[in-house]
Order: structure tokens, then C-alpha cells, then sequence
């Protein structure tokens, strides 16, 4: 049979353990530049901000809130209303305008 | 073989140089220190003074100073009450969703608000950052030998001031229009 004969094939230049090393090479690479450039962007700056952020939040103890009694609709109005009254406080034309930093406010006219 | 390695290199270099350029330029853009800032802003606002200019500038700026020092720890604090503020409207917001679940009422709504406000709460947490930067880069600046520079730094302090004005009244404006959208559906799903 000329089948009997015939040897495997074998693939010259071609070896396996080194391509799976090369690929896991370049893989590992990948990783550490993408986790470079992240570390060096503004992005993960932000993103130490906002964990901050969310930090001091948290660590607000607002035990005196009520989490347990029952509700109505009536309680959403009040709420609301409240929570209204509350923001209007927040003056932000007269904390954040212009007119505390003119050139005029500051002197320098 | 060598070709190959070649190859791979060549690829790899191809994939991670513009990662890296664009790192950099992230750091370039916001500066690494207050003197670097405030040169890229003498830059971009195209600041020239002419003696006169220059002349009032460095007679009037330590008041100036003075009068922002004020400020900054004005501004430190009414940021902290805003935040403080908003941060126990979703405290209880989220006490509400809590005891409309126990009565078996659907209280998405309430998430939707608290997260909403937190959006927009890190917004203004990040521009009051940026706006405490530049607030500090005037102040800081040796005005009497960098005329320029405080000049610069005065007019990206005040674009920094009325973002944060934008996202001040944008959290004010979260909670003015939720009636309809969050409270409306709350109230709805305790009336059925």
C-alpha cells in the first residue's frame, strides 16, 4: 500500500511551545501598556477623585433618618416640598457668579 | 525566524507608541505644576501687556490677592454644603425607597434621582476641583515679576468659576424638575 509509506508531515520553522510563548508575551505586554498609559491618564485621576468623593459620602452617619414607618403619598409631597425649600437656600448666582472675582470687585480697575 | 521576531516587534511598537504619545499629551494638557499652567495659559489666551497694563497689574494685584485668598475659603466652604446637602437628599431618598419596599411598592424612581444627583454631584465635585486649581494658581503666582501670568491665570480662573456656576444651578435644576418624572411616579405607586 503506498498509504503505509508515507511519513507525517512535518511543518519546518514551526514550533508551537514558541508561538504560545510569543502570544503569551505579547499578551502580557498588552496588559502592562494598557495598564501604563491608564496609570499616566486623566482618567484614573478622575477616578481617585470620584472613590474619594463617594468615600466622604459614605462616611456621613445619617442615622436620624427614618427608614423604617410607613409611607403615603402625602409624605412624597412633603418630601419634595422640603427637599425644595432646602435647595433654594443654595444661593448660586450670589455663590458662584462672576461678580465677586470682577476687576472691579478685585481692585484692579 | 528573525523576520518573524522583526515582525512582532514592528507590530507591537505600531499598537502601543500612539498609547504612550497619547499619555503624554494628557499630562501636557493639564500641566504638571502651577508655573507650567499658567505659561500654557499666557499661550493659549495670547496674553501681551503693554507697559501701562502691566504698570496697574503689578501696583494692584497683591490686593487683588488678598481679596481671592477670601474667596478660596469662601468657595471651600460652600462647596462642602453643597455637597453635604445633596449627599443627604439621596441618604434620604434611599430611605424612602426602603420603606416603600416594605409596604411591597416599587421605588425605582428613587435610585433613578439618587443617581442622577450623583452624576452630577461628581461633576461639580470635579469642576470645583479644577476651579480650586486655578483659584490657587492665581493666588500663588508672583504677580509683581509674572504680570502675564496672573493675567492668565485670572481668566481661566473665572471660565473655571462659571463652569462651576453651570453645574451648580445643573444639580439645583435635577431637583427642581423631578416632580413630575421620579415624585409624581412615587406617589402613583402608593395611591394604587
Amino acid at each position: 500500500m503506498p498509504e503505509d509509506n508515507q511519513q507525517p508531515e512535518i511543518i519546518e520553522g514551526a514550533n508551537p511551545v514558541l508561538a504560545i510563548g510569543i502570544a503569551v508575551l505579547m499578551a502580557a505586554l498588552m496588559v502592562a501598556a494598557a495598564t501604563y498609559s491608564f496609570l499616566h491618564s486623566g482618567a484614573y485621576i478622575t477616578v481617585k477623585q470620584i472613590q474619594i468623593g463617594t468615600r466622604v459620602v459614605r462616611s456621613i452617619d445619617h442615622g436620624d433618618i427614618d427608614t423604617v414607618s410607613p409611607i403615603k403619598a402625602a409624605d412624597i409631597d412633603q418630601y419634595a416640598s422640603s427637599i425644595k425649600e432646602r435647595i433654594t437656600v443654595l444661593d448660586d448666582n450670589n455663590d458662584f457668579g462672576s461678580a465677586a472675582v470682577s476687576d472691579s470687585a478685585l481692585g484692579l480697575n | 525566524m528573525p523576520t518573524r521576531f522583526f515582525i512582532l516587534f514592528a507590530i507591537m511598537v505600531g499598537l502601543f507608541f500612539p498609547l504612550k504619545i497619547l499619555a503624554q499629551t494628557t499630562d501636557i494638557s493639564n500641566g504638571t505644576s502651577s508655573d507650567e499652567r499658567l505659561s500654557q495659559a499666557v499661550v493659549t489666551q495670547n496674553i501681551v501687556l503693554d507697559d501701562a497694563s502691566k504698570a496697574s497689574i503689578v501696583s494692584k494685584c497683591q490686593n487683588a490677592q488678598s481679596s481671592l485668598k477670601l474667596i478660596q475659603n469662601d468657595t471651600d466652604r460652600l462647596v462642602r454644603a453643597r455637597i453635604d446637602t445633596y449627599s443627604y437628599i439621596q441618604d434620604e431618598l434611599q430611605a424612602i425607597k426602603l420603606r416603600m419596599i416594605r409596604q411591597g411598592a416599587d421605588a425605582s424612581e428613587a435610585d433613578l434621582l439618587t443617581g442622577r444627583i450623583q452624576q452630577a454631584l461628581d461633576q461639580f465635585t470635579l469642576q470645583a476641583d479644577h476651579y480650586g486649581t486655578s483659584l490657587d494658581d492665581v493666588v500663588g503666582v508672583d504677580c509683581q515679576q509674572k504680570p502675564e501670568q496672573f493675567k492668565a491665570g485670572l481668566i481661566i480662573m473665572r471660565l473655571q468659576r462659571a463652569k462651576l456656576l453651570d453645574d451648580a444651578i445643573n444639580l439645583k435644576n435635577i431637583i427642581n424638575n423631578s416632580d413630575s418624572s421620579i415624585f409624581n411616579q412615587l406617589k402613583k405607586r402608593l395611591t394604587i
